[in-house]
């Protein structure tokens, strides 16, 4: 299972002192918040544990419903980074007994996290993407788009053979001639970006018949697309 | 309080992180407070923290998981003032 979210830096409403007072201490751990007093670069440190969290959250919820939404309880540990290092991170957010693997992109305008799960990350092949999304668009259609597009240019598949349904609120995605439980998909969206994360089981895409998953060894097991309006 | 007043509190904390402008101007007690007030999940926090200071009680993430609309929120914050 997977799940991500885009955090757009510029928006109003992660701008420095934009929250609540007890908003820290509402959301992050005593390790968050120690990691926070003393890192440079605390603004976007801020939103690069929110975004790990709501990933961790995305995925945990699809493998048990009863998950609660409580920020605190996702613990966020980065792996060791210089100080100023805060533009690609790798880590890990627990959950009870879950863990979950957690890479995080992020520069200037916006923190991309992206969770799975630890067990099944060898198992798994992963896509994901971050796109502006233009004014006046509709972001939820605007990331449907987005990902179908570049799931199916990943997997060398016509975007028809791509399907991007919801249960109840989670989205679903089937891929023509994959088992409907080969794939996972997380959308996020926040401010002025939208992004997608895909998960597809190796095995099922070795026994895909070709022309529904073309997927070859030219790509990584791990994929990532950045598509910005000029 | 009665619900109504609770409910025209509730309304008037949210304004301002509402991103559907339309949804809020026909807003009822069975508005989505997320799927059509559309107000992203940061900014929910600053929201329930704002209900617990304007009230004068505390929210758990449990009791914020359950809810899902206006009358929902007005329902909870109502059995909390007792
Ligand atoms: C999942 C959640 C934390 C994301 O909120 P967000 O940061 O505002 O939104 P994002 O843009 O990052 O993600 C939205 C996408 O996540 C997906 N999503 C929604 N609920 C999801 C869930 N429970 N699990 C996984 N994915 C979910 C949807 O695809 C949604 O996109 P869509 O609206 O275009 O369909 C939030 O929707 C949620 O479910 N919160 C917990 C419940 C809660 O707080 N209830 C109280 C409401 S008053």
């Amino acid at each position: 299972m997977i799940g991500n979210d885009v955090v757009d830096l510029a928006h109003p409403a992660t701008r420095p002192g934009a929250q609540h007072p007890r908003f820290d201490a509402r959301v992050f751990t005593g390790a968050e918040r120690a990691a926070l007093a003393q890192s440079p670069g605390a603004e976007r440190l801020r939103w690069i544990f929110w975004a790990a969290k709501e990933s961790a959250y995305k995925a945990a919820r699809k493998l048990d419903s009863r998950t609660v939404w409580s920020p605190a309880r996702f613990a966020v540990q980065l792996e060791p980074a210089g100080p100023r290092e805060l533009t690609a991170l790798c880590g890990v957010v627990r959950h009870g007994a879950l863990a979950f693997s957690l890479r995080v992109e992020s520069n200037a305008e916006k923190v991309h996290a992206l969770a799975f799960c630890a067990r099944s990350a060898p198992d798994a092949l992963y896509c994901d993407g971050v796109e502006s999304c233009a004014k006046g668009v509709k972001a939820s259609a605007a990331v449907r788009a987005a990902a179908r597009r570049e799931i199916a240019a990943w997997l060398g598949a016509a975007p028809d053979a791509i399907c991007i349904g919801r249960r109840g609120r989670i989205p679903t995605l089937h891929i023509a001639g994959l088992p409907g439980e080969a794939a996972d998909l997380s959308l996020s969206h926040h401010g002025r970006f939208v992004a997608w994360a895909c998960e597809i089981e190796r095995a099922a895409l070795r026994n895909a018949p070709r022309r529904a998953a073309n997927h070859s060894a030219r790509h990584g097991a791990m994929r990532r697309v950045e598509r910005h309006a000029v | 309080m009665d619900a109504s007043d609770i409910q025209e509190r509730v309304v008037k904390i949210l304004t301002p992180y509402v991103k559907d402008q339309e949804a809020l101007a026909s807003v009822s007690a069975g508005t989505n407070i997320l799927e059509d007030l559309k107000v992203n999940s940061a900014r929910l926090v600053d929201v329930v923290l704002a209900f617990e200071d304007e009230f004068d009680i505390e929210i758990a993430d449990e009791d914020v998981d359950a809810v899902n609309s206006v009358g929902d929120c007005v329902e909870l914050i109502g059995k909390k003032l007792g």
